[in-house]
């Protein structure tokens, strides 16, 4: 018998679809929350994308929310210390995140503090510090990409230090996850492709790394088939909800395939590039994407090809020939970020963003060996691999 | 053949102990992991431990090199691998299993820093590398080390004779 072993953990409950934000007062009132601290950033403030859960909780006779709206797209140590603050002068009882990932690790960093005590979040860093259940959390996301409502990570940067500390258990899971199209029918093309390549990296790199298993994977292709058939026609139909659900229904379950099956060669590279150059995630998974299957294709061949299906259909699968299907898969992978490149600027190269430079990718590479996401990646890398393989993306 | 529990206790223990001996034996012999312990601060304490196992294996960076700490050390760990069960800790320590695949199949947790979680396991895919024949070593990692075979024996050597020179210092007089 194979000594395969998984497990998979999805607590979280996902409320999706036509109306979804008018569910939130239900959902709150079922956890006992009365007084939750509304967690955003002013550009989702600026961008009305509060106002609408506002009126669902105040039509529902909820009083309207305190709100902490001071998160940056980098959120820091700094950041979650006056937001928990704010929290517990306000006599909150539980949070109620809307924006984009930054947005969402500050208020699972938040629950850490108000829930377990103190102000420093670094005393929680690293895997498995948390002990015991957090206060209820309440997602609401405005971008379709990081997953983050789903997933038990957070990161953060550490003020002082400046390096970024990742915070990793089961007791990160949010309660609730609220998908509404409405929260994500304004978010830009490039950004919408750049989270959209984001969600497309976590379910391929779910798919194809150590801990893959016939949940995650599950969950993994349906994504991958979500973003295929609907992120072109979004982009060329802003407005266009049902594909924005779509999309939104894709981030989510990628976000429960990696959370139970870890992502690989590409985050590591990625939160590298993220860390010295600061390139935006999205931008840096659709960057090295292509190059990190190539890398991985000796150890993958089969996994890779199989993602053909949910990525090109059943017909372009059933005529390309099996031993064709994982180099096909990736020049689709090309395919796409080219079409997207031309809909919406979107770099393909790490040389594109104008932020990386060739003199940084030494740099790059040795972070990225000892990023945690190489553990799970199907082969090892070393500095000279990744320097190579950086190489080639500029 | 079906092999016990207390059995694999007795042997998690001992290659426990014997691990402790060739890490601090590679770690003052072998350059390729003292240039990988030279990424590690001063002082971190790493731990391998069973839960509800026999005694954890704990180590200390000094210098470049890893000291192995007495059970009675009051030192708390920076860093602790922590197998689920003895029988999860047996199928890695008889190289069925190797440390990335089993955290990849949920058999252990981790406590701690993933980067330094990293270069620790970098440290003992090395350790394993070249004190491991080969066709052991394949099983147990993800890729061999890329090295000349006559470097690999010459660095087992070291570490193997290193370990028996420990052994012989700290031998009861009779039995030298």
């Amino acid at each position: 018998m194979s000594t395969s072993f998984f497990e998979f953990y999805c607590p979280v409950k996902v409320v999706a679809g036509f109306k979804a934000l008018e569910h939130l007062p239900f959902e709150l009132r079922t956890l006992g929350v009365r007084r939750p601290l509304l967690v955003t950033d002013r550009g989702v403030r600026e961008a009305g994308l509060c106002a609408p859960v506002e009126e669902a909780l105040e039509s529902a006779g909820l009083p309207a929310p305190p709100i902490f709206d001071a998160v940056p797209p980098d959120s820091s140590t700094r950041v979650v210390a006056e937001a928990a603050r704010v929290y517990r002068e306000r006599g909150c009882d539980g949070l109620l995140a809307v924006g984009g990932g930054s947005v969402i690790d500050t208020s699972k960093a938040v629950n850490v503090l108000v829930s377990e005590g103190g102000d420093d979040i670094r005393a929680y860093s690293g895997t498995s510090v948390l002990t015991g259940r957090l206060r209820p959390l309440f997602v609401l996301p405005t971008t379709s990409g990081t997953g983050s409502e789903v997933t038990n990570v957070l990161v953060l940067v550490d003020a002082d230090a400046g390096v970024k500390l990742p915070f990793v258990s089961q007791f990160l899971l949010p309660d609730v996850a609220v998908l509404d199209p409405r929260m994500t029918l304004r978010l830009p093309p490039q950004l919408t492709a750049a989270t959209a390549m984001d969600a497309m990296t976590h379910a391929i790199e779910a798919f194809i790394c150590l801990s893959k298993n016939p949940l995650s994977d599950a969950y993994a292709t349906a994504a991958i088939r979500r973003i295929a058939d609907h992120l072109l026609p979004v982009l060329r139909t802003p407005s266009d909800a049902q594909g924005r659900l779509e999309l939104s229904l894709a981030a989510t379950m990628a976000g429960i395939a990696f959370s139970n099956s870890m992502v690989g060669l590409v985050h590591a590279l990625g939160h590298s590039v993220g860390a010295v150059a600061r390139v935006p995630h999205g931008v840096c998974m659709n960057v090295l994407l292509p190059f990190a299957l190539e890398f991985n294709l000796p150890a993958r061949r089969e996994a890779i090809g199989e993602l053909l299906l949910p990525l090109g259909g059943p017909d372009v699968y059933a005529r390309t020939p099996a031993e064709r299907r994982a180099e096909t898969t990736i020049a689709r992978l090309r395919a796409l970020r080219d079409e997207l490149h031309a809909h919406t600027g979107l770099p393909r190269t790490l040389g594109e963003t104008r932020q990386v430079r060739r003199d940084q990718l030494p740099e790059i590479a040795r972070l990225s060996v000892d990023d945690g996401a190489l553990l799970m990646n199907p082969l090892d890398v070393d500095v000279d691999q990744a320097l190579t393989l950086l190489e080639r993306a500029f | 053949m079906k092999i016990g529990y207390g059995v694999q206790r007795v042997y998690v223990a001992t290659l426990l102990g014997l691990l402790g001996e060739l890490l601090e034996a590679a770690s003052t012999t072998d350059p390729a992991l003292r240039a990988e312990l030279r990424g590690f601060p001063e002082g971190t304490v790493i731990g391998l431990s069973v839960l509800g196992g026999p005694a954890p294996l704990r180590v200390r960076k000094v210098g470049d090199r890893l000291v192995r700490l007495e059970r009675d050390d009051p030192a708390v760990c920076d860093l602790e691998l922590v197998f689920k069960h003895v029988t999860h800790a047996f199928l890695v320590l008889t190289f069925q299993e190797g440390t990335a695949r089993a955290y990849a199949r949920s058999r252990l947790v981790l406590h701690g820093d993933p980067a330094l979680a990293m270069r620790f396991v970098r440290c003992l895919n090395r350790l394993e590398g070249v004190v491991l024949p080969r066709f052991v070593a394949r099983r147990a990692l993800k890729s061999l080390p890329r090295l000349p075979w006559t470097e690999k024996v010459a660095v087992a050597a070291r570490v193997y004779g290193r370990v028996a020179a420990q052994a012989l210092r700290f031998a009861p007089e009779g039995a030298r």
